[in-house]
């Protein structure tokens, strides 16, 4: 564990999977080599670390293996304490006389600990009852589900390191895409807006991709798909990512070009971004150009500046450019809604490995296995003699304050 | 900086300083009286730190949970809270003392990261997973300042195995591991997975987050399958808080996922 802690922390120091000129710049030409050599730059996806993270699971595994039989026996109904020097050998122990017969005693002695949740087994021998009770026994399997629960985590990551898919759909308004679910079923997602939500005052509330959904057993259907509200059909998740240029398939600003006559050189469309792009005629296949030579330019709109930044090759697309006017005659937005799909078949492995880690810490740690023993004598007159005595494997200030207030409560009889 | 909960934190952080001043006198001149008087302070320093949060949560019409200035608010405000409703009595006056240096240095430097109650919040926080992650790795990471807290003096004052202050960091430890368990892992993953569509993405947070409990667990099976008592625990438990403060400000250094907060 601490070796996985440190390595861990290597982890979120050191920037992950850049390049290895990075680290050299970063960290210096030895440093820099170390961290790639050793593969600190992925830290994560090593070798060894996996292979520390599986021998961890194969040491909490035979661990808790080891450890079974013996959680089952602890776990069993404490047997009877017949002698009452054992009795007094207990961590809390206490002597009471009774008002009234062993047989009243007994069933006051069951009324009060079924109360407070204890189960209660006794045997009565002649003038002499003997009870048992014991409460939370389920906390010695606390350690083990906690370690199960490390066995699952790791099986539902591997699961979906191995098995998981995950695809990013850049989608422009109006556009669709399938993804395959369950059952060979083929669903097909088209992006019917994108909108950005604002309340009462004007302040962003929600971004909202409102998408139609078609498919055989779906039918049509419409969904809006929000941040923590992703799209979930036949084991295939679809979460809205972002909303942005996009960067595949770029499209940008029309510009019409006129030369000095005033005639129109060649409509062009200028993205801001670092690749030149060039439009046809109409909206034909967009293209990043090779071997560019950038200059900058501003286009504006009305009077304002709409961008500065356009990469172009004058030699080759428009010639000299000195003389030549740039009008923008309309921006495109080359706006996508990204949308991530996720199919992880280890899912079910991880929530469950979940939901076990926080009950077996709790168990383990907030429940604690309590056992009392009573031993209830007749005594001349009608009376009864009894003597408790009880331990718990934890809390034992709380405990003693329960043992306490069930003398407090018999005592009440006498 | 127009909102009165910038000012109430500024109160509240003048008052703790004022009783840690307080608590300081009555240590070094072992003036018994003393004892009511900054107890008294720090009680309205929770009650003005109280005013801030709701002040907060008044003007941006959301929990107070969303960013570091928020966090620490919370994060601080629990910490005197649960150490003045449970532990107080239990621990030395030294206790009071360390405790109050951790408050004052996390509100003080939490000055640094104000941010507008009614700037812009991100839609991927608006979500009941917000609540139940962050309330429970913040009341987890509590119980964790004061086992911080009691191994210090347990390390100065008496380094005795099975001491009484031993048992108080294991009982603190035992308290804020399944919190800090519930929240930030298994309740953190599970609302990751929501809004990010992974239940573990390795970002800085999450692995510091992972660390953090994997000390906290080595502590933990160290005295319950080891029976290992006294220093190293106490030298663990310390290692443990500290990282817990580097994990919640590790954002500001790493960025990541979590950078908002």
């Amino acid at each position: 564990m601490i070796s996985l802690a440190v390595l861990s922390l290597f982890g979120a120091i050191i920037p992950q999977h850049g390049e290895d000129t990075f680290y050299i710049e970063e960290y210096g030409h030895i440093l820099g080599s170390l961290v790639v050599r050793l593969g600190l730059d992925h830290i994560f996806r090593t070798d060894y670390y996996g292979s520390l993270l599986v021998l961890l699971c194969v040491m909490v595994f035979a661990c808790a293996l080891k450890r079974l039989p013996q959680v089952i026996r602890l776990s069993r109904h404490p047997g009877p304490i017949s002698r009452v020097e054992a009795l007094k050998k207990q961590p809390c122990q206490a002597e009471l006389t009774l008002d009234v017969d062993c047989e009243e005693a007994r069933l006051h002695i069951v009324d009060i600990l079924k109360r407070r949740f204890y189960r209660v087994a006794y045997q009565v021998e002649g003038e002499r009852c003997y009870l048992q009770a014991a409460k939370n026994a389920f906390s010695h399997y606390g350690s083990f589900i906690l370690h199960v629960s490390f066995i699952l985590l790791l099986a539902g990551g591997i699961a979906i390191a191995r098995f998981g898919r995950q695809v990013y759909e850049n989608v422009r308004v109006g556009d669709s895409f399938d993804f395959v679910a369950a059952g060979d079923e083929t669903v097909t997602v088209t992006v019917d807006d994108f909108v950005v939500e604002t309340d009462d005052e004007g302040k962003l509330y929600d971004y909202v991709c409102e998408a139609e959904i078609t498919g055989g057993l779906i039918g049509r259907r419409w969904y809006r798909i929000r941040p923590n509200h992703p799209f979930v059909y036949g084991g295939t998740e679809v979460y809205l990512e972002s909303y942005d240029q996009d960067a595949d398939n770029p499209c940008g600003f029309v510009v019409t070009v006129y030369d000095s006559t005033g005639d129109v050189v060649v409509p062009h469309v200028f993205v801001p971004t670092d690749e030149f792009v060039e439009l046809g005629e109409a909206n034909v296949t967009l293209r990043a150009y090779a071997g560019i030579v950038p200059t900058i330019r501003e286009i504006r709109e009305g009077g304002s500046v709409v961008t500065h930044l356009i990469h172009e090759d004058p030699g080759e697309a428009l010639g000299d450019t000195s003389s030549l006017r740039f009008v923008l005659i309309h921006a495109v937005p080359s706006l996508v809604v990204t949308l991530k799909v996720v199919q992880e078949p280890g899912q079910i492995l991880i929530i469950v490995g979940l939901i076990m880690l926080s009950a077996g810490t709790l168990v383990s740690l907030y429940l604690s296995h309590r056992k009392i023993w009573f031993i209830v004598e007749a005594i001349p007159e009608g009376r009864s003699r009894v003597f408790l005595g009880g331990r718990s494997n934890k809390h034992l200030e709380s405990f003693a304050a329960e043992f306490e207030a069930i003398r407090g409560t018999l005592d009440e009889l006498s | 900086m127009n909102y009165p909960d910038i000012v109430l934190t500024a109160i509240a952080t003048a008052l703790y300083f004022a009783g840690l001043v307080v608590v300081g006198l009555e240590i070094a001149f072992r003036k018994e009286g003393l004892g009511r008087v900054w107890q008294a302070i720090v009680a309205c320093g929770l009650g003005v730190e109280a005013g801030a949060l709701i002040a907060r949560t008044s003007a941006s019409g959301e929990v107070p949970l969303t960013d570091l200035f928020e966090y620490n608010l919370v994060f601080t405000w629990a910490i005197v809270l649960v150490f003045f409703m449970l532990f107080r009595n239990r621990l030395p006056r030294l206790a009071s003392l360390t405790l109050l240096v951790v408050v004052v240095f996390l509100l003080g430097t939490s000055f640094l990261y104000y941010t507008d109650p009614k700037g812009v919040s991100m839609p991927a926080l608006r979500s009941y997973w917000l609540y139940i992650h962050v309330s429970l790795a913040a009341l987890g990471e509590t119980f964790f300042a004061i086992g911080f807290v009691s191994s210090i003096i347990y390390l100065v004052k008496s380094a005795k195995p099975d001491d009484v202050l031993d048992h108080l960091t294991y009982r603190a430890i035992s308290l804020g591991f399944p919190l800090f368990t519930a929240g930030a892992l298994a309740a953190g993953a599970m609302w990751a997975k929501k809004a990010w569509g992974a239940y573990w993405s390795w970002d800085p947070k999450e692995v510091l987050s992972l660390v953090v409990w994997l000390v906290y667990a080595a502590y933990l099976h160290a005295r319950l399958v080891r029976g290992l008592r006294g220093k190293v625990l106490a030298v663990i438990s310390i290692v443990g808080f500290l990282l817990t403060i580097f994990t919640i400000f590790g954002t500001l250094i790493f960025g990541g996922l979590h950078s908002y907060s």
